[in-house]
């Protein structure tokens, strides 16, 4: 589990690697051993038990919600993993704190750098309004979320996430936590193989993790990529010039760009949707359909259904009922291909590929990448 | 949650012992800069590795062995069901 040392990665004591060490650790092993072991519980223990006095098992969530809210084995279980999460942030949080001065002081140097043309470029928007489904709570208990500020010129949340989701997956996205946008990118060329994008833009690009595959695949396209969060854009563009890339970053908001109709080729998102309510992800497809160009792409890496195996949807949603994951459920339940339908491509576009999740399938086996390609002409127009 | 902080630091501060150890093992003191700089190598964080899911089994061990009798004990004769 070794993250791959960049300019903008904190620099760590040796008792603040120890730490992340046994925090990595407790989550694999949670995950790994624990949560098996409380399915195995559930199925030999609890559906008999409940089959006895109820004549069946447990037939829907709520049911399962009584019988799984009652077994100290759950709310072992529960109290393991939240805790654990609040751990990982204090723990990582205390070393971003500590070097936050020197951090903003490279980030700044990166993006005089990176506003020279070539090298890319950074535009913040300080007036963009926050959606409220974004400002009303920190994402997976992520102090502050993506988007609160609290130095001038701030990088906090961009070097608590980098190193955070490094140990949440205890180093399973890789070096550059960068797995998923990996396979992203090689999903969109296996699907359309005659893909040649000028340009590509990736929506809720955060800390660029799955926006610099994109480079790595297509390395004749210029690179786009938004976010609601300043301290995210920031972050990211810096890392970017660190690791060699450039990319153009600006902060908007993916329902609403300001980019003109037909500006990309491709347009990507990889773990955005679940962070976003439904009526929000419909208008971002819609806003993809507006800014592809006839035989462009839309790919979001994300869940690809919910289960609907009682006990899985419980368990499903235990982060949205106690790791602040309150959307999670919407990306689950989309409706392919009618949401892309209502959005403007054709139902014959709709593509899905599923992609097992590398680093926690045993609880998220229904992940993958899917989108739509807009028809080279128009229907629309010609009918 | 007490107790995984506790844990997390007893690990930390087990780490750091070992990594004064492995100092004086290669006739070094364990001055401040050589602990910081010590980089363990494959054996050594092999061991680390095993030490630290030894003492993450023992802190969970209740929730790995769902028949034992605590667990049973406590859900038994549960009114609600």
């Amino acid at each position: 589990m070794t993250q791959l040392k960049h300019a903008m990665l904190i620099d760590e004591t040796h008792d603040e690697r120890a730490r992340d060490a046994f925090i990595a650790s407790l989550r694999e092993f949670t995950m790994a051993e624990i949560y098996p072991t409380l399915r195995e519980h559930y199925r030999k223990v609890l559906v008999p038990r409940y089959a006895e006095r109820h004549g069946g098992p447990p037939a829907s969530v709520d049911r399962v919600r009584t019988v799984m809210e009652e077994s100290p084995l759950y709310m072992g279980y529960s109290l393991l993993v939240r805790g654990t999460q609040e751990l990982l942030w204090d723990t990582v949080g205390e070393a971003v704190e500590r070097q936050l001065p020197a951090l903003i002081e490279k980030a700044s140097d990166a993006s005089a750098k990176a506003a020279d043309g070539k090298k890319g470029s950074l535009v913040l928007d300080p007036s963009l309004p926050l959606p409220n489904y974004t400002a009303a709570v920190d994402i997976h208990v992520m102090p502050g979320g993506f988007h609160t500020e609290i130095a001038a010129e701030d990088v906090f949340a961009g070097a608590l996430y980098d190193r955070g989701v490094h140990l949440f997956a205890f180093g399973g996205l890789g070096p550059l936590n960068d797995e998923l946008g990996v396979a992203t990118a090689a999903a969109v060329r296996k699907q359309f193989p005659d893909i040649a994008p000028a340009r590509i833009l990736d929506l809720g690009c955060g800390a660029g993790h799955a926006t610099l595959p994109l480079a790595d695949a297509f390395p004749d396209a210029e690179i786009h990529g938004i976010d609601l969060a300043a301290p995210m854009l920031r972050y990211a563009s810096a890392r970017a010039s660190s690791l060699g890339y450039a990319l153009h970053l600006s902060q908007q908001d993916a329902t609403k760009t300001n980019y003109p109709d037909e500006s990309f080729d491709l347009i990507t998102s990889t773990l955005l949707l679940h962070e976003m309510p439904r009526p929000a992800i419909l208008a971002l497809f819609r806003e993809c359909h507006r800014l592809l160009r006839p035989g462009g792409v839309m790919a979001h890496h994300d869940l690809l259904r919910w289960p609907e195996e009682p006990f899985d949807a419980f368990m499903m949603a235990w982060t949205t009922r106690h790791n602040n994951e309150p959307y999670e459920r919407a990306s689950g339940t989309l409706k392919f291909p009618e949401d892309c339908v209502a959005a403007g491509f054709d139902a014959a576009d709709v593509f899905v590929v599923a992609q097992p999740g590398a680093y926690l399938e045993e609880v998220y086996q229904v992940s993958g990448i899917r989108g739509a390609r807009k028809r080279l002409q128009d229907r629309s127009l010609s009918e | 949650m007490m107790i995984l902080a506790l844990a997390t630091e007893v690990s930390a501060l087990r780490e750091r012992l070992d990594t004064h150890e492995q100092l004086a093992a290669a006739g070094r003191l364990p001055e401040p800069g050589a602990v910081e700089a010590y980089a363990p190598d494959a054996d050594v964080e092999a061991a680390r590795a095993a030490a630290r899911r030894s003492l993450i089994e023992r802190i969970t061990r209740v929730l790995l062995e769902p028949d034992s009798p605590r667990i049973r004990a406590a859900t038994a004769d549960d009114p609600n069901e």
